[in-house]
């Protein structure tokens, strides 16, 4: 009657790919309008690519015929139907196009941000994850000893502000006043090492770590809490359950469920990047490429670009929807248990 | 618990703590030794540039002034003079008929010679492909012909500004390797092949360009032997980072309230100079009551043109000509007087018949004056003149709202598809041209014809037959003395007109690190990023 | 041991009292705000950048405007939007996690897929799009805020609806034929009512943050007066590397902290209040 009526109890591997198969039906119509959204909203924004042909006063002085015939070589002239179907086809064979800023593919183009966008936000996220769980655990199993109001108050204070603030204020300190890291890049003049990467990603990270922990620990704290004063774990603890075996069993489990689906959505943003944080620091990802691309109006850049996230989006949804199942039996059956 | 929220406020004021330190002990260093080469410098940008060829950079400043790096015109401004580059002279007699002898021994990067064919081909390539941020419109050049190392160009009709317009800013391509190029917005990197002193060895959308001297530059030798060039996209961060000695030279002006304070530091120079980039009012003077006169000429009395110099500037800059034409363009054209007289405003508005209601905005023919002021989002002092000058307008009765948007939404309404026949949709906007528009009579023509053809830049909308007779002059006069008379005619008119008001034009100061390089030299119209700040030229 | 420690706490400590205390003081400062006249914190008083003195305690901004004024105008527009926005979020996020959790498999689906299209949509073209065709009036922001904060917290409340659904005692009243929407109200409200507390906690400050956001990106109006835009002046003046920091960088970054710290600090004792096991225990 829930989630999934039909299956049986007795019938559990069945029931879950039936249940696989229904997602997989479900993705395929969200992809499909996502497509379309991709297609249409760019298109829908004022101005367009002309003028990444020319200055304004060139363009300016351009004849409507000029105009057409830019707009017809380089494909953003045609009619729409065509395009669309050009587009779709594109997707299908993973053909993107080229950009129209710069003739390059736009997989390359996407290639060439992707990996530094998986470096900087990647590691971000794990850091925020692995901080931010801990110390909603802690707050929450410490809570009446001060320290976790304590810890929610830091992670309130730090989390309150903007991130192109707290990015120039690194920056200022770090790098303008202590000269002890870098400001902007990925690495050194000189070429790429492991060193000049690593030190290049101390602020971004930092900056976004301390931006998104707050979060990830006021929500971990409070969905403890709740588990923790739970029937079934004051029962428990009424048992005589030990207190280890108790939090990791009766408490942690249950109660990292929700935490689990946040973190599977922040990894589907990834893709995204982090347009503010690239930006303050000049790191060259798919967030600083996303809004260039839209500055630009540049169609098949965007089109790459939102593909990327809304694969990236559908398919860790997808995820945390199966893995939400094995992770918590009673959701699968509905509780018909 | 109060532990806890106190310490990161502790850690804040004693952030703040040594940022004030760090900013008092900063003294002028006078020890600096003079560093006129280097073998590396670091230049940042705001954004991409595409591959650099004339067809793919995407802004005039800084990508065509990189772009003239790698490639050369055949003549070159250098102060207030035009002098010959790949050309060897240029001769003329009645500024239609041009002849060029060329520079002997001119090789492309990749070896081949310079020839006369390739200087035809270029033309003819220009005219057949008008897209590109650099592509010159060469429609003026009526033919080509040549003559062994003799170049000569006939122009369909006199024109005194031809080498500057055109022969200083038409990059030579080499023929071998653009001929097979149909495509040229989407050119690649081995198409920016020129005959500069630099040559782009490297391009990673992700870190940026390497250019490196070309050692057998014919004209002079190249005083620093690479160059870097960084996208920072923030203003804040590339500022930072010159700071921080990461980079040596920022290609953005030093925002004014950053000036006082960047100076101060020790190995930091900072060259000014003028610019001629504008920053207007625009009137939509096809909407009532925008299209009489009297109530432009009214409004624009109760600007104080000065005051937004002094504020949002913070003196940074010089006040708007009221007839346009900065005083120090090569069209050479009068210093006139400030129209600012808050006075004669309200004095006109009344006498047009427009007294204040209830809440003190004046009505017009039964309408309120509150009119909408279009401001670009991204653009900080435009912004802030905005909003001085809401105020200098409620001092005379007229409302404004302000909307800002980014650039493209705002050029959309003001200029939409960059064709002044399609009409507009404002009431009021902040607008700017970029310097070239100063640079020559023909452009400054653009702004105010009442045709949309020979007006392609009259985003206001303006009409007035007068005008239009003056500009007959301007364009057709066969002397530079000719057309600085026509321009001075030109100025009064739009006085009177005004069809916009020129607020201000910006001043150019632009800070690099004295430790690394100090060859920096400024030229009017490209700032620092010109071949004199790298290249120590033999041009006779 | 533990667990009973936390039972045996008095519900609304300290911590509660204070939170409210520091949110009665900010909301009556931004009411002061919204009853002064509106030249406040616009009319040009001082030199630009003109430190802290008679009459201007936080000193001028590059105009030469108050500051203190700018800073108590603004606390009405950012805290009327942090918690319109919060609220709407919040209530919406509750209803549709809440019938993605509990409603029929056709109804979930379609609401868990539409979250997905909403996840999925570019939001900065999105604020190009409303900013160019609807303008950026106080509603507009409102709504297209909430309309881009709404699906992270309604897919994060449908995964604690379904574990609250299958907890033990849901599943007893289930059997004895209650209805799901009452099973909802009476029984789960108390298990996932917490998590509404850091959603709308975190979504007015992300509401405030954001806006100073669109600005530093060029889609906003860094011309209304909000916390948020004197922070975007803040960074585009340079202030961070003079000592105009301590007045003009500080305050609206304290202002923002503190809002959000009283909101949490109450969020915490309501929080305890809602959690029935603490309720009983006390």
């Amino acid at each position: 009657m829930t989630q999934l009526d039909i299956s049986a109890p007795s019938d559990g591997r069945r029931a879950y790919s039936r249940y696989l198969a229904g997602r997989i039906v479900e993705y395929a119509a969200v992809l499909l309008i996502a497509l379309t959204l991709n297609f249409a909203l760019p298109r829908a924004l004022p101005g367009g690519p002309l003028k990444l042909f020319g200055s304004p006063e060139a363009l300016a002085r351009l004849t409507e015929d000029e105009r057409a015939q830019i707009a017809t070589q380089y494909g953003f002239g045609r009619p729409i139907p065509e395009q669309f179907l050009d587009y779709l086809k594109g997707v299908v064979t993973l053909d993107l196009g080229t950009s129209l800023s710069d003739g390059r593919e736009v997989a390359d183009a996407l290639g060439g941000a992707l990996p530094w966008t998986l470096l900087l936000v990647g590691s971000s996220i794990v850091i925020t994850a692995t901080l931010g769980v801990a110390l909603g655990v802690v707050g929450a199993l410490r809570r009446r000893r001060g320290k976790g109001s304590g810890l929610l108050a830091g992670a309130i204070v730090v989390d309150s502000l903007p991130q192109f603030w707290l990015g120039m204020l690194l920056i200022v300190v770090f790098g303008v006043q202590l000269k002890v890291l870098p400001t902007f890049g990925v690495s050194g003049i000189d070429g790429v090492t492991v060193g000049g990467v690593l030190q290049h990603l101390v602020l971004p990270v930092t900056t976004l770590v301390v931006t998104g922990m707050g979060y990830l620990f006021m929500y971990t704290r409070s969905s403890l809490l709740t588990v923790l004063t739970s029937e079934p774990v004051q029962h428990a603890h009424a048992r005589g359950v030990p207190y280890g075996r108790l939090i990791r069993r009766h408490v942690l489990r249950p109660a990292l469920l929700p935490v689990h689906t946040i973190l599977m959505l922040e990894i589907g943003f990834l893709a995204a990047g982090s347009i503010v944080v690239e930006t303050v620091f000049a790191y060259p990802g798919l967030g600083r490429l996303t809004f260039d691309a839209i500055s630009a109006r540049d169609y098949p850049l965007m089109q790459g670009a939102f593909l990327v996230l809304t694969v990236m989006v559908v398919l860790m949804n997808a995820l945390a929807d199966a893995t939400y199942p094995l992770l918590d039996p009673r959701a699968r059956t509905g509780g018909s248990r | 618990m109060r532990g806890t929220v106190l310490r990161p406020l502790i850690v804040t004021a004693a952030l703040a703590a040594v940022t004030a330190a760090c900013s008092a002990d900063a003294q002028p260093s006078q020890s600096a030794a003079s560093k006129a080469t280097a073998s590396s410098v670091t230049i940042a940008i705001s954004s991409d540039e595409g591959t650099l060829t004339p067809f793919t950079n995407q802004t005039g400043y800084p990508g065509n002034n990189l772009v003239k790096l790698i490639f050369d015109p055949l003549a070159i401004v250098e102060g207030e003079n035009v002098v010959p580059l790949l050309a060897k002279e240029i001769k003329t007699t009645d500024n239609k008929v041009f002849t060029l002898p060329l520079r002997s021994g001119v090789t492309w990067h990749d070896g081949k010679p310079f020839t006369a064919g390739d200087v035809a081909f270029s033309v003819e390539f220009y005219r057949k492909n008008m897209e590109g941020d650099s592509a010159i419109d060469v429609r003026p050049i009526q033919s080509v012909t040549t003559d062994g190392d003799t170049v000569t160009m006939t122009l369909k009709a006199a024109d005194p500004e031809f080498p500057r317009r055109l022969l200083a800013d038409m990059a030579m391509l080499p023929k071998h390797i653009w001929q097979s190029v149909t495509k040229v917005g989407t050119a690649g990197a081995d198409k920016a092949i020129g005959t500069g002193p630099y040559k782009l060895t490297k391009y990673d959308n992700a870190r940026g360009y390497t250019l490196t001297a070309n050692t057998s530059y014919a004209m002079g030798k190249p005083r620093v032997e690479t160059l870097k060039v960084v996208v920072i996209p923030e203003e804040s961060t590339q500022f930072a980072a010159l700071r921080t000695g990461e980079i040596q030279l920022s290609s953005r002006i030093v925002p004014p309230q950053q000036l006082a304070a960047l100076e101060k530091q020790p190995n930091m120079g900072v060259v000014k100079g003028t610019e001629f980039a504008s920053t207007l009012l625009a009137f939509n003077n096809s909407r009532p009551p925008f299209d009489r006169p009297e109530v432009r000429r009214a409004l624009a009395k109760a600007i104080n043109v000065d005051d937004l110099v002094k504020t949002s500037l913070l003196g940074q800059g010089k006040a708007g000509n009221p007839g346009f034409i900065h005083p120090e363009s090569p069209i050479k054209a009068d210093q006139q007087s400030s129209l600012y007289d808050v006075e004669a405003a309200k004095r006109e508005l009344d006498a047009l018949g427009a007294s204040p209601g209830a809440d003190g905005v004046r009505m017009l023919n039964g309408k309120p004056m509150s009119y909408e002021l279009l401001v670009q989002s991204t653009s900080t002092d435009r912004l802030r003149s905005a909003e001085l000058i809401r105020d200098m307008f409620k001092a005379i009765g007229v409302a404004v709202k302000i909307t800002s948007l980014d650039s493209d939404s705002l050029d959309a309404k003001v200029w939409p598809g960059y064709d002044v026949s399609k009409g507009r949709n404002y009431d009021m906007s902040m607008w700017g041209w970029s310097a070239p528009v100063m640079l020559s009579s023909g452009t400054i023509a653009q702004l105010f014809d009442s045709d949309p053809d020979d007006g392609s830049l009259n985003i206001v909308g303006y009409k007035d037959a007068e005008t239009d007779t003056i500009l007959d002059e301007l364009r057709s006069a066969p002397t530079m003395e000719g057309r600085t008379a026509a321009a001075k005619k030109l100025q009064a008119r739009v006085v009177d007109q005004l069809p916009f008001v020129t607020l201000y034009y910006r001043n150019g100061a632009y800070a690099f690190r004295k430790d690394a390089y100090d060859g920096w030299t400024w030229q009017n119209g490209s700032a620092v990023l010109n071949k004199f700040s790298f290249v120590d030229y033999k041009l006779t | 041991m533990m667990l009973q420690r936390i039972a045996r706490r008095r519900l609304l400590g300290t911590q509660g009292s204070v939170g409210a205390a520091i949110l009665a003081v900010v909301v009556a400062v931004a009411i002061y705000g919204v009853a002064l006249p509106d030249s406040a914190g616009r009319e040009r008083v001082a030199e630009p950048y003109a430190r802290p003195g008679p009459g201007i305690p936080l000193g001028a901004d590059d105009l030469g405007r108050n500051l203190l004024e700018q800073l108590i105008v603004g606390a009405g527009t950012s805290l009327s939007l942090a918690f319109i926005v919060a609220a709407i979020t919040t209530a919406i996020a509750a209803v549709v996690g809440g019938a993605a959790g509990l409603g029929r498999r056709w109804l979930s689906t379609t609401v868990m897929r539409g979250i997905d299209v909403m996840l999925i949509l570019p939001e900065l073209i999105l604020y190009i799009l409303a900013a160019a065709f609807l303008g950026q009036s106080f509603g507009i922001r409102v709504a297209i805020l909430s309309l881009i904060l709404w699906p992270v917290p309604s897919r994060v409340l449908r995964a604690a609806v379904l574990t609250a659904w299958s907890r033990g005692h849901l599943e007893v009243a289930r059997a004895m034929g209650a209805a799901r929407w009452w099973l909802l109200a009476r029984h789960a409200s108390y298990l996932i009512g917490p998590l509404l507390v850091p959603i709308f906690v975190r979504t007015a400050m992300r509401a405030i943050i954001y806006d100073a956001t669109l600005s530093f990106l060029g889609l906003g109006d860094p011309t209304t007066p909000s916390w948020g835009t004197t922070l975007y002046w803040v960074q585009v003046n340079g202030v961070f590397l003079s000592d105009a920091w301590t007045w003009w960088a500080l305050p609206p970054g304290a202002a923002i902290t503190l809002t959000v710290l009283a909101l949490a600090l109450i969020g915490i004792a309501v929080e305890d209040r809602l959690n029935p096991a603490l309720k009983e225990a006390a």
